[in-house]
């Protein structure tokens, strides 16, 4: 049985109200961390640490002087951004188990608004796949069910916020590492547009595929926290043009498009979720397919084994056996890749773009299933779905990847349960830089279709 | 490939070149189409510490 606790939205009335205090929110996260030890959600959690980030916010908040409407409201880290106070380590023997005393750009715009770095979570290795079952501290378990993955990369953050440890956390999404845990773990993601969140500090697996984002328990939550993810950062040149957060438009009409068609097959009891979901919706929805998946998804996977293989190269000759043997692979591949096949992948990639936002009718938000089935089940290796067998791997990025090939904004929601009681996630993309929108969108369907206010 | 790599290794190393050298070359792309690359020399103009 999950606790029903807070979502951060209302830690944030609590606070200002004087119902709690971050030294009580600090101790009760303690406690649900001892309590969830067995989904291994965490790499670290240092309780002095904790402590003396607690006490100092409810010094600040006894004086009346809070940093924010989030001070003192402890938030999980992922294992591959950069933390002043504990090492950073992306779970894997290969990376440096040493703190470099920095904090990644979003890290430290949490911590100037008092938000207390609660602790780093488990990941997939590198944040080079989508499971969560390769990691040097071990498996995550899924917190709906123990025998269940949570899907990664982000996959401690999405079992920490699930379990109430904590009521937001941070992620990293290069193929759908933020929302392929959200869905499973039956949170809220939300993956922003390439170049409006600063990756500083964020150790890479594809420069420009990466994007940091919120985990939370709503969208409301997700909305408190976006302020802190997009602007420009100096320090990434990506977010040289980016608009800081703007604040969510009024309601709007939105047209929705529903893609389905060949590459996009999805499980019966899936789409069973996501219609009955869309069912409920008073926006326009419309079902479009896009041709070509094949050729996209080759274009994003040489993408991202080449510019990850970049990354590690230095690493990956001097240490080769700290890396997991799978990863391991991944980097030897993307060596082989040559500049022709990175080119014409990147070809493809203005192709899928032109497609998406000129060749395809004015559309607001694309609508998929987040994943094509429920979370699989640990040491399940394929998964079967709409006719098609595929790596449990392949399963879980088998939609998401298209948001980070297109630098879209997207974002994952909980819509429904599958028979065996695990939730079934929906996924929005945006227009690029259409953050907010996307955002208003997702509330309005929040509303909706889950009854969310 | 290299000595240390195991033959799991080399399969799923051939595994993936082989995928994505096909779903590429399935692809009709025209000589003149222009990757989606990203050069913006005014993002690297900024004040370093």
């Amino acid at each position: 049985m999950l606790p029903e606790n807070e979502t951060l939205s209302e830690m944030v009335a609590a606070l200002a109200e004087g119902n709690c205090t971050p030294n009580s929110l600090a101790e009760q996260s303690l406690a649900r961390a001892e309590a969830f030890a067995d989904l291994n959600s965490f790499v670290v959690v240092d309780e002095s640490i904790v402590m003396a980030q607690a006490e100092a916010a409810t010094s600040r908040r006894e004086e009346g002087r809070p940093l924010s409407p989030i001070d003192g409201i402890p938030v999980a880290i992922k294992d591959n951004y950069l933390t002043r106070e504990y090492p950073t380590t992306a779970c894997s023997d290969a990376a440096p188990l040493v703190s470099p005393g920095e904090d990644a750009t979003v890290v430290s715009n949490l911590r100037a608004a008092g938000a207390v770095i609660f602790g780093k979570t488990n990941m997939h290795e590198w944040a080079y796949g989508a499971t969560n079952a390769t990691s040097n501290v071990g498996v995550t378990r899924n917190p709906h069910d123990r025998e269940h993955i949570t899907g990664g990369s982000s996959g401690g953050s999405g079992a920490a916020v699930a379990a109430g440890i904590v009521s937001a956390a941070l992620g990293s999404d290069t193929g759908g590492s933020i929302r392929i845990p959200s869905s499973a773990c039956g949170v809220y993601g939300f993956k922003p547009s390439y170049g409006r969140a600063s990756r500083h500090g964020v150790l890479p697996l594809s420069w420009s595929l990466d994007a940091p984002g919120p985990m939370a328990r709503s969208l409301r939550d997700i909305e408190h926290l976006l302020p802190y993810f997009l602007g420009p950062d100096p320090k990434d040149a990506s977010t040289s043009r980016a608009k800081p957060f703007g604040g969510l438009p009024g309601p709007t009409r939105a047209k929705l498009i529903n893609l389905s068609g060949p590459g996009l097959e999805r499980s019966n009891e899936v789409d069973a979720v996501i219609n009955d979901a869309l069912s409920r919706t008073t926006y326009n929805v419309v079902r479009s397919s896009l041709d070509n998946i094949d050729q996209y998804f080759a274009a994003w996977e040489a993408i991202l084994h080449c510019e990850a293989s970049a990354y590690h190269h230095g690493r990956i000759l001097e240490d080769a056996i700290g890396y997991s043997p799978v990863t391991r692979a991944h980097l030897e591949a993307g060596i082989r890749l040559t500049a022709m096949d990175v080119m014409k992948a990147q070809q493809l990639r203005a192709r899928l773009l032109a497609c998406l936002l000129s060749d395809m009718p004015q559309w607001d938000a694309l609508v998929l299933p987040t994943l094509p089935v429920p979370a699989p089940a640990h040491g399940d290796d394929w998964q079967e779905f709409g006719g098609r067998k595929v790596t449990t791997q392949d399963s879980m990025t088998w939609f998401c990847w298209l948001g980070n090939l297109a630098g879209l904004p997207c974002l994952s929601m909980p819509v429904g349960k599958s028979t065996k009681g695990l939730p079934i996630g929906m996924m929005l993309m945006g227009r690029p830089n259409g953050d907010e929108a996307l955002l208003a969108i997702a509330k309005t369907l929040d509303e909706q279709i889950n009854g969310a206010s | 490939m290299s000595d240390d790599l195991t033959e799991d290794q080399k399969k799923r190393i051939e595994a993936t070149l082989k995928r994505i050298q096909a779903g590429l070359s399935r692809a009709d792309i025209k000589q003149l189409d222009e990757p989606a690359h990203i050069f913006d020399p005014e993002a690297q103009s900024v004040a370093r510490k």
